[in-house]
């Protein structure tokens, strides 16, 4: 399967069916009393319909203008360097996903040394000192929050 | 803006809360040595032993910084170290009518160490105009603050002195432009539409954040009308720049300085409004500690700094206490809903 | 002048000059964090003032309030993150600058930019603020939305290549700005019964989320193998700034000055909008426009001498009206309070001597401003060593303990979260972050006075061009866009020539 593609594309599809999709959900979010021609779902339909019109716009830019990049989909794709590259950026998110998860029950601390050694070992940092000032600056960080400056963390 | 000053303030109130926790510990010290008093009624079990409060008092203030009652709650709150040996800390959580503020009070823990500077319209009024879950049952108000006295006010190079003076603009073709202090749901918008609905002039409202920025817009010349309470209109009105066409308190009204300004009632117009604010508490809140934060309010009331710092400004304080202002809430309910219609 | 002296005397007692270089510190350390804001610094700090005389007190509060808008410069330009919302114009060409190499450099012109402009500011204050204060009143509804609209017009100029994408980014950031609830007519917007959500979403959130985590993600591809570069301690303080620079940069200095005085005096607006502006300007009249954006060491002093040229203005409505120009001195504001003083139309007359003080003070905190961050600079230029597997946990850690204590809840760093990640495609997508953050910025000041302006006009549009102030930004506007559009168009056919 080949695909031709650029940024414009992608993006502009994307924000064309997110503006559709909230245009349609504004009579339902904001329900308004006012009877004027311009009341509270004035800037919302401007902002949205805006996203909608030039959405459109970047897609037939994309389409007509701009040089497209070739994406040919095979099974040795998923093999490719990258490919890994693409799901490497995607596990660090679910790093910090996971770690939104475990904030609550964990605490700031724990989970927070969790992220750092998780960030790290990803990263592949060898040298064991390395690893000694980022916990120390979670070390730190709750240190003077909680004691100096008394602002609480989770 | 007014979002990072509630955070902001937010963070001040924690900080102080754990400056105060450790200040609070050695005084916990001398308490613990007497056994906690017998016999008191559950409910707040530990809490409610002599030493309450001992930490710091939050009180979440609805309306924007700067205004009558952020002035006068702040002035009050600066007593608190001195009497109550905690300190006392304003949150504004501003928008929506004063339901933000609302709902965040009610959000937060029935301890007594929360709260809110009400006032008779989030029940009366606002209710009409955005869905809302609360009710009078889930306040318990504790003393009063002060009166709101709204007046009318015009700019002075107008010319326009009194009601009879609007009206002849308005019917010269005009359309008036009036300042109100918040939207739908807020009550000096509510009063000033109800009053121009009422002499069935042409008028439309122009919706600020807050009385000051209503009135700066009346002498920046960008409205006709603005509707203001103390102590926002004072000095522009004793420099002679604005006029006070007139007040909704059935009595009129007398400020230093500017001398009477008659009510609308006197200027045969039949429409009244006696707006008030009122510490409140969840109505969950142990009575011994509704005690003595009202005895605490009424302290702050009786110190003569505090009194003049009120008689500087042209006000004085309420001591309404909890029976009264929940008649004057129902009252004023009553008459809300003879002037909503005229608004809607 | 018998006011004048009487300040001067309060300002030359000794705890004073002690208590504005604590300040400065604090402020340049919180605004150098990303999250941590000035704003956040003063309030943590009013408690301290409680037992200070009000001059004291508010001078050390007023020396946060501009350290923290200098500091949040290193942030932009040392990690590509701003530390505060007054600095995201400093990204453009500060961090291109660090990435060249030229940190050190780039943080220095931030300082003698900031300096400048906090001087003039301060001068400003001392000597116009009653008749910048009239001018103000004239400000209605319908010159704050031409205000907006001229500030919406700079995405023209920083929406590099796609001009769709720019304004698709603008739309977002409008959007965004519109969840919660509506001040004006009190309905609920977009909150998706999320009760949490109506107090709209904080600006300090977005910009976490926006700007740290998706730069962290960003670099997830990052290999400490190959890309990291050691550089010497030396180096790092090597690279000064020269003669030619600094007078190159002279009219983007005295430009971004003016420009921060303008749009700090003006309510409700604040240091981040005049930096965009000036940034702008400095970038259309420059006969070299196409350096900007690549390290270009005139748009670092155009941002920071506009944002803290806003810092003294911002006081002139705070004082003279009682409406505070910006969030930082809103607080203040609580802070004046505090300490018995009203701001308001009066407050002069009455307490005269104690604001010539602090108004004499805030020419002190700028020049002890430039004497700190000297200090502070070498420090921090040399934080670009770290290898970035260090660095990533550290700003990481930051961005989460501020996002908290924000609001002190933890819904809030699932919202950087979804920031960072929606950020994070965006710039994958080749999308500036900017024109969000501008329509974030601007979009509550333009849709309440379009509101107002419409009733006032009963409907006609005709009343943003018979007002004179409303009309020459609007021409402004729609000039400055046309003029980048022109110089685009001469440069892309010089191009296929």
């Amino acid at each position: 399967m080949k695909l031709r593609y650029n940024t414009e594309i992608i993006s502009g599809a994307v924000f064309a069916v997110v503006g559709a999709v909230l245009w349609l959900l504004i009579p339902s979010q904001i329900q308004t009393m006012e009877k004027g021609a311009v009341n509270a779902q004035t800037l919302p339909r401007i902002a949205i319909g805006g996203m909608f019109i030039f959405a459109i716009g970047l897609l037939l830019e994309g389409l007509f203008a701009r040089e497209k990049k070739e994406l040919v989909i095979a099974a040795d794709s998923f093999r490719s360097d990258a490919f890994k590259k693409e799901l490497r950026s995607i596990v660090y998110c679910l790093f910090l996903v996971a770690y939104c998860l475990i904030i609550q029950p964990l605490g700031f601390v724990v989970s927070t040394v969790l992220l750092v050694l998780a960030v790290m070992l990803y990263y592949g940092a060898r040298k064991w000192y390395y690893y000694t000032i980022p916990l120390a600056m979670v070390g730190i960080v709750y240190y003077v929050f909680k004691v100096l400056l008394h602002v609480s963390l989770p | 803006m007014k979002k990072l000053m509630s955070l902001a303030l937010a963070l001040l109130m924690v900080l102080s809360l754990a400056a105060c926790g450790g200040s609070g510990g050695s005084k916990d010290s001398d308490s613990g040595s007497q056994p906690a008093q017998s016999g008191q009624p559950g409910g707040g079990s530990s809490s409610s032993d002599a030493k309450w409060p001992e930490k710091e008092i939050k009180i979440i203030q609805p309306w924007s910084l700067g205004g009558g009652p952020d002035v006068i709650t702040r002035q009050i709150a600066s007593y608190s170290d001195k009497l109550l040996g905690v300190p006392m800390i304003v949150e504004n959580h501003t928008g929506g009518s004063g339901t933000i503020g609302m709902n965040d009070f009610l959000e937060a823990a029935d301890d007594g160490y929360t709260l809110f500077c009400c006032n008779g319209p989030l029940f009366s009024l606002t209710p009409s105009f955005i869905s809302v879950d609360y009710t009078i049952e889930d306040i318990t108000p504790l003393v009063g603050i002060r009166i709101t006295e709204f007046v009318i006010l015009t700019q002075a190079s107008s010319g326009i002195t009194d009601i009879q003076g609007l009206i002849d603009y308005a019917n010269t073709g005009h359309t008036v432009k009036y300042a109100t202090t918040g939207g739908p749901g807020n009550d000096s918008f509510t009063m000033i539409s109800a009053l121009f609905a009422t002499l069935g002039i042409a008028s439309e409202a122009v919706p600020y954040d807050g009385g000051q920025e209503a009135i700066n817009a009346l002498v920046g010349g960008h409205v006709d009308v603005a509707i203001g309470s103390p102590p926002t209109y004072r000095d522009y009105v004793i420099n002679g720049e604005l006029n006070c066409l007139g007040t909704f308190i059935p009595e009129g009204l007398d400020v230093e300085g500017i001398g009477h300004i008659p009510s609308f009632k006197d200027q045969g117009i039949d429409i009244e409004f006696t707006g008030m604010d009122y510490f409140a508490v969840r109505s969950t809140v142990d009575a011994e500690k509704q005690e003595i934060l009202r005895d605490f309010v009424l302290k702050v009331y009786a110190e003569p700094d505090f009194q003049k710092f009120m008689a500087d400004m042209g006000m004085a304080a309420w001591e309404a206490d909890s029976s009264e202002i929940l008649g004057m809430v129902a009252s004023q309910t009553e008459a809300m809903a003879k002037y909503i219609p005229l608004v809607q | 002048m018998e006011q004048f002296l009487g300040g001067l005397s309060i300002l030359m007692q000794w705890q004073n000059l002690l208590v504005i270089p604590l300040g400065l510190a604090i402020g340049i350390v919180v605004g150098a964090i990303p999250g941590l804001t000035s704003d956040l610094g003063i309030i943590l700090c009013i408690p301290l003032t409680y037992g200070m005389d009000p001059t004291m007190a508010i001078l050390m509060l007023l020396a946060i309030y501009c350290g923290g808008t200098y500091g949040g410069s290193i942030t932009a330009i040392l990690i590509n993150t701003p530390g505060t919302s007054a600095n995201a114009a400093t990204l453009f060409d500060g961090y291109p600058m660090t990435v060249k190499g030229q940190a050190f450099k780039a943080l220095q012109m931030a300082l003698f930019a900031s300096t400048i402009g906090g001087l003039i500011s301060a001068f400003a204050l001392l000597f116009l603020a009653p008749l910048i204060a009239k001018i103000t009143l004239l400000f209605g509804p319908a010159e704050y939305f031409a205000l907006a609209v001229f500030g919406l017009s700079v995405i023209a100029g920083v929406s590099n290549n796609s001009i769709f994408k720019g304004l698709i980014g603008a739309c977002i950031g409008l959007f965004m700005a519109t969840v919660g609830v509506d001040n004006i007519s009190g309905t609920a917007r977009f909150i998706f019964g999320q009760r949490k959500l109506m107090a709209g979403i904080d600006l300090i959130i977005a910009l976490i989320g926006m700007f740290a985590i998706s730069e962290i993600l960003m670099k997830s591809k990052y290999n400490p193998k190959t890309d990291h570069k050691s550089i010497s301690a030396s180096a790092i303080t090597k690279d000064k700034i020269t003669k030619d620079e600094y007078r190159r940069c002279w009219k983007p200095i005295g430009l971004g000055s003016l420009i921060g005085v303008i749009i700090g005096a003006t309510p409700g607006t604040g240091g981040g909008l005049a930096a965009f502006i000036s940034y702008n300007q400095t970038k259309q009249s420059s006969k070299h426009p196409e350096t900007f954006g690549h390290g270009e060491i005139e748009g670092v002093a155009a941002s920071e001498s506009a944002n803290n040229g806003a810092c003294g203005a911002t006081m002139i409505p705070m004082l003279t009206l009682g409406v505070p120009g910006d969030g930082a001195t809103a607080i203040l504001m609580g802070a004046f309070m505090l300490h018995g003083m009203v701001p308001g139309p009066t407050l002069f007359a009455e307490q005269g001597n104690i604001l010539y003080a602090i108004m004499l003070g805030l020419i002190v905190v700028n020049v002890f401003m430039y004497i700190i961050g000297s200090g502070f600079t070498r420090f921090y230029a040399h934080i670009t060593r770290l290898p970035y597997e260090i660095l990533a946990p550290i700003v990481m850690t930051f961005c989460i303990a501020g996002a908290y204590s924000t609001n002190n809840r933890v819904y809030d760093i699932f919202i950087i979260l979804i920031f960072g990640i929606v950020a994070y495609f965006l710039r994958r997508m080749d999308f500036q972050l900017v024109p969000i953050l501008l329509g974030i910025v601007l979009g509550p000041l333009a849709e309440k006075n379009f509101r107002r302006a419409m009733v006032i006009s009963e409907g006609s549009f005709k009343i943003f061009f018979t007002r004179p102030i409303s009309c020459a930004f609007i021409l402004i506007a729609v000039g400055s866009v046309l003029l980048f559009a022109w110089k685009n168009y001469k440069s892309r056919s010089a191009k296929a020539k």
